[in-house]
């Protein structure tokens, strides 16, 4: 079954478009790889689909199950089942972690989550993530390293159930045992009625999770989508025969419009 | 269950229109200024162990001082209730005191505050936590001044605010170092959220300093819109709009009670945020 269908998909951030046509499919149950060169939208389509205020859509349209995602608020498409992990994600300071835990879950419910019951989940998916349990007790994601907040972000998606999760660069920031904990519980996680879409640069943690395809955006668009041998062939070669192969042109990024927050960057390293 | 009880202010406490309350008066003991004998317009505290201490304050059209003895340490609550609060307070701290004065301001009602610490005694020592929730109509208005007389005096402000709706808060924060003070450090932060559209929000720093040897003097104050950021994670994660701005609100004026110890107090004090957001 289809679970989630993107149709010829345009976004922009800061006058740059970004996203310029993405069609894509995943159905229920499937582990989608999704890699590409730097800059080439694979975070945008998580962060359009996800519906972060600074990217407008342009043309196209998201169904996920059967709704008109671009028509809901961020709040009602995270009700209906979809889950980001994000790459940054905030710091709330103040914002108590068993607070915020507490909220998103009966965000989901009809009832309320009853104290103890809550102290038990909260228990069992710190045991398994390996994160201290009186993390409950601090601010969300404030002074937390870079793994602690990517092993968060995994610890959330296991206490909301999403249908559909994606993964933006889950394994960036994370030691060799943060990632085998991470795998490991999107592996216990994986189910015929959930899907993922994971953003990673590397093998390492495809191989892991042994996704069912993978899909590369070149150019703001779906270029290639193949199986685990796609992901190999860039993992040894990089994206270089992509474009011989495919008779795709790889647009650099510093030969793009420079977006406001990478301007500082760009130009210093343009020659 | 809060250890608190509500002082019986006795014509014993009084002398030529000063109180004094000692030792057991300031410890776990609650004064509301409407007990306060007519006459009494000095109001001396002192204690061997840490005071303790909650003041009610009441509107008052005249100058009432409070006197931290030497060497007391401790802590005041200051709070309002469901009233209009218009009051004129100072603070006189003498020699070693160190003294925490925290101000949960939750309650509905407009308030004119103008309240001024003055570091009297040498190592006086102040950290001042105001948490102000303003909203509908309210009209919060704070001037609160530390004034650097005693030398190596030390004074840290903290103004916290959230503005909604048609409301207004104005923190006026003025921290002076007197000529001849050495050794004198003296900070204040002022930071306010602003949700609405039609609300007025205010942070006006203000440093005298008119000694050179001061060891620190600093400010700080931002004014703003909850971060966008913030309200897209939490959104994200399935809260609506209101949930997340409700969470950002008690993560902002909150952390003032973990500067009480009771917890009876600070349970009604979450109560009482948690009643009007």
């Amino acid at each position: 079954m289809v679970i989630l269908e993107i149709k010829n998909l345009y976004a922009r951030v800061n006058d740059v478009e970004i996203l310029r046509g993405v069609n894509l499919t995943v159905k229920s149950g499937e582990v989608v790889a999704l890699l590409g060169p730097n800059g080439h939208g694979k975070s945008t389509l998580l962060s359009v689909i996800m519906g972060h205020p600074n990217y407008v859509v342009t043309e196209g349209e998201i169904i996920y199950k059967g709704q008109d995602v671009l028509t809901m608020s961020v709040d009602e498409r995270a009700r209906a089942g979809l889950f980001l992990a994000m790459q940054n994600p905030s710091e709330v300071p103040g914002v108590i972690i068993s607070d915020f835990i507490r909220a998103a879950i009966n965000a989901k419910r009809e009832k309320p989550i009853k104290p103890l019951e809550l102290f038990r989940v909260l228990d069992k998916a710190s045991k398994e993530m390996q994160m201290p349990l009186d993390l409950a007790n601090r601010s969300l994601n404030e002074g937390f390293s870079g793994g602690e907040k990517k092993r968060h972000e995994i610890m959330q998606m296991k206490l909301l159930n999403p249908e559909f999760a994606m993964l933006d660069e889950i394994d960036s920031g994370l030691d060799v045992d943060g990632i085998k904990i991470v795998a490991n519980q999107i592996n216990n996680e994986k189910s015929d009625k959930r899907s993922f879409l994971v953003i990673s640069h590397y093998a390492r943690l495809y191989e892991l999770i042994n996704p069912t395809r993978a899909v590369v955006m070149i150019n703001g668009r779906v270029a290639v989508e193949g199986g685990m041998e796609v992901i190999n062939r860039i993992d040894h070669e990089g994206y270089e025969w992509i474009q011989i192969e495919h008779n795709i042109s790889i647009e650099r990024e510093d030969s793009r419009p420079i977006i406001l927050e990478s301007c500082a960057i760009n130009e210093s390293t343009k020659k | 269950m809060s250890k608190f009880n509500q002082l019986k202010v006795s014509e014993k406490h009084l002398e030529n229109g000063v109180l004094t309350l000692s030792n057991n008066d300031v410890y776990y003991q609650i004064l509301d200024e409407n007990n306060l004998p007519k006459t009494a317009n000095t109001i001396t505290l002192k204690s061997q162990k840490d005071i303790d201490f909650v003041i009610v304050l009441r509107s008052k059209s005249t100058l009432i001082t409070y006197v931290i003895d030497k060497y007391t340490r401790g802590k005041i609550i200051f709070v309002c209730e469901n009233e209009d609060v218009v009051i004129n307070r100072e603070i006189h701290l003498l020699e070693g005191v160190e003294i925490e004065l925290i101000v949960p301001d939750f309650s509905a009602g407009n308030r004119k505050f103008n309240i001024e610490t003055k570091l009297l005694g040498e190592r006086a020592k102040a950290n001042w936590h105001l948490s102000s929730y303003s909203q509908n109509t309210d009209k919060k208005v704070f001037k609160i001044s530390f004034s650097h007389f005693g030398a190596k005096s030390y004074a840290d402000m903290q103004n916290y605010g959230v503005v909604l709706d048609q409301s207004t808060l104005i923190f006026t924060g003025d921290s002076t170092i007197y000529e001849e003070v050495k050794g004198a450090e003296t900070h204040q932060t002022a930071r306010i959220i602003v949700f609405d559209e039609g609300s007025v929000a205010q942070a006006d720093p203000i440093l005298n300093i008119y000694h050179n040897d001061v060891i620190a003097a600093s400010h700080a104050a931002t004014v703003g819109r909850v971060n966008a950021e913030h309200l897209y994670y939490l959104n994200s994660r399935g809260l609506t709009e209101l949930e997340a701005k409700q969470l950002i609100t008690k993560g902002y004026l909150l952390p003032i009670i973990n500067f009480i110890d009771d917890d009876g107090l600070k349970e009604r004090f979450i109560a009482e945020l948690e009643g009007v957001i």
